[in-house]
């Protein structure tokens, strides 16, 4: 199990474009992966759950991943809501 | 955020009879303008539909999302429809089916697009997530039911 903190730093946080793409990423691994910010906590491979946190840029989130697949989703997921990936 | 204050009756449409994406957003504009959040309704639909191209606006669980950003806006609006049929809003998109009967069209200002934009659609994503919700606007037979789901809980 990994845990991590990241701010986001998407240009207009995670409205519904960038939440459909985060997710499709997200999905393509096996690990569980849960995002939470402040006291709720949503699937990061459902749309609606990661839209419904509306993370916004500057926003930190926590990421917890479990799964066989955690080191590479870790990097690869931070580096998407960290804007590093384009 | 509380949508109650944009849920007025002229944006709130039950059973709509739309057999298509088009009717449905056309319709939807139509209300969000005589609720008076329109500059433009053409160009607004415009650019709900330069959305609509970029990526789906269904998010599965019944419902659709459409949004338009743009300086057409005068003040951020919602509307709301469910529809009598549920229908493909990937119809000629090459994209898998994904049906839909409940359909929130968002318009929101150029400037606002960081911060309304977000609120609206993470206070509607977050109530819709929950079944009971969704069971409840499917079941409404008056547009205060409508609004009376989207006061409960904080």
């Amino acid at each position: 199990m990994k845990e991590m903190d990241i701010t986001i730093q998407l240009e207009h946080g995670l409205h519904a474009r960038p939440a459909a793409e985060f997710t499709r990423v997200a999905s393509r691994f096996k690990s569980d992966i849960t995002l939470v910010k402040g006291d709720r906590s949503v699937n990061a491979k459902s749309i609606i759950g990661v839209m419904s946190l509306g993370a916004a840029k500057g926003e930190t989130i926590k990421l917890i991943i479990d799964g066989e697949d955690e080191a590479e989703v870790a990097d690869v997921l931070a580096a998407y809501l960290e804007g590093r990936d384009n | 955020m509380n949508l109650r204050p944009f849920l007025k009756d002229e944006v709130i449409w039950l059973d709509a009879d739309c057999p298509s994406r088009e009717k449905c957003i056309e319709g939807l504009a139509e209300r969000l303008e005589q609720a008076g959040s329109l500059e433009n309704k053409d160009h607004f639909i415009s650019a709900v539909w330069k959305r609509e191209k970029e990526g789906t606006t269904a998010l599965g669980f019944d419902l659709a999302i459409p949004h338009g950003k743009s300086d057409s806006v005068k003040k951020a609006g919602v509307a709301f429809t469910r529809l009598k049929k549920p229908i493909n809003w990937h119809e000629n998109t090459g994209e898998e089916a994904s049906y839909v009967s409940i359909v929130f069209l968002l318009a929101i200002p150029d400037k606002e697009a960081d911060t309304t934009h977000l609120e609206m659609l993470s206070e509607i994503a977050r109530r819709l997530m929950d079944e009971g919700v969704r069971a409840r606007l499917l079941q409404a037979s008056s547009t205060e039911e409508v609004r009376q789901v989207f006061d409960s809980g904080d």
